[in-house]
């Protein structure tokens, strides 16, 4: 279903451009525009939001396919999960802009340049760029090496300390998600002798 | 081993670019575009019904999504949450540690693991520790 849709846009814009020979051009452009913004953002939100919302059955899939060693249930884990159910508001407040925009020129009928539209869906496309970026650093095991980032880790655990766990007998809950790190700590006598290089 | 510090630093690098843009505060940005857009709007349909002639030019708004990005990106940055003193010295002193020795990124690592157990365990002991009140005040 989705394939047909994403097809369909590629020939929504040639259809918009065969209508605006005449001097329809400002009026029916960003009319239609601000609509096909609007549908896509709808349809990357709806998407994108809940394969990243439920981030441990992505981690599950991702290491069948790649064969990696992660962690389903980490710390780490849980700022993600928490970090993109907030982004969903912030998704929300810039698809409503856009629909305001365009109620907005059917009341007073003004023509609204282009540029707003190219803002709005440059602002959740940067959003998006920072959350793929984030859960890479985290698939891969750098995120919480950085000093925001330890800042970002240790005010969830201060806030919702309700949501972690209690530590049972023996089992901690593992912080990182990716399994590197215990690799490297049984590493470490081999690097410092020289035998072997971290980097 | 995989780990390249090109890798980590341009993720790092890009990351916080995109969060700079939004003033940390994504949420506020966003609702202050909101808020613009809608000001503006409101203000134009003020000035079409009871005002006829004067419109508004057509860079103004932009002015108002500026002015609603300030609004709700000022006071969080002015008076944001701040940690516990002691966690801020103890990555203070990570930082100019790793600044001074040049360590590698894994032992940086470490070091960061390190602190989040100890905020872990101190969170878990003062739960413990309300738990353990709750349950002598009601015996």
């Amino acid at each position: 279903m989705t394939k047909i849709l994403f097809n369909m846009f590629w020939f929504f814009p040639i259809i918009i451009f065969g209508m605006t020979e005449d001097h329809y051009f400002g009026d029916v452009f960003s009319y239609f525009l601000a609509i096909y913004i609007v549908i896509i953002i709808s349809i990357f939100v709806i998407t994108r939001i809940n394969t990243l919302k439920h981030f441990q059955v992505y981690l599950k899939q991702n290491a069948k396919l790649d064969e990696k060693s992660l962690n389903v249930n980490s710390v780490v884990n849980l700022v993600v999960e928490e970090h993109l159910s907030k982004r969903a508001i912030t998704y929300s407040f810039f698809i409503f802009s856009t629909l305001l925009i365009i109620i907005f020129t059917y009341l007073v009928k003004t023509e609204y340049s282009i540029v707003i539209y190219l803002l709005v869906f440059s602002l959740t496309s940067g959003l998006f760029i920072s959350d793929l970026l984030m859960k890479y650093r985290v698939m891969k095991g750098y995120y919480g090496c950085r000093q925001s980032e330890a800042r970002e880790i240790i005010e969830f655990i201060l806030e919702n300390s309700n949501k972690i766990p209690p530590k049972e007998s023996g089992k901690e809950l593992p912080i990182l998600t990716s399994l590197e790190v215990e690799e490297m700590l049984k590493r470490i006598p081999a690097i410092e002798s020289g035998k072997e290089f971290a980097f | 081993m995989k780990l390249t510090p090109i890798k980590e630093n341009i993720s790092y690098s890009v990351r916080t670019a995109l969060e700079f843009l939004f003033v940390k505060n994504p949420r506020g940005t966003s609702i202050g575009v909101f808020l613009g857009i809608s000001a503006y709007g409101i203000t134009e349909i003020y000035l079409h019904l009871y005002k006829p002639g004067i419109n508004l030019p057509s860079n103004s708004l932009f002015y108002f999504i500026a002015i609603g990005i300030t609004i709700l990106n000022i006071f969080p940055y002015m008076f944001g949450k701040k940690l516990n003193p002691n966690i801020e010295e103890a990555i203070s002193l990570i930082e100019e540690a790793a600044k001074k020795t040049k360590m590698p990124l894994y032992h940086k690592r470490l070091l960061y693991i390190e602190l989040y157990k100890k905020v872990l365990g101190s969170v878990e002991f003062n739960n413990e520790t309300k738990k353990n009140l709750e349950t002598l005040r009601n015996s």
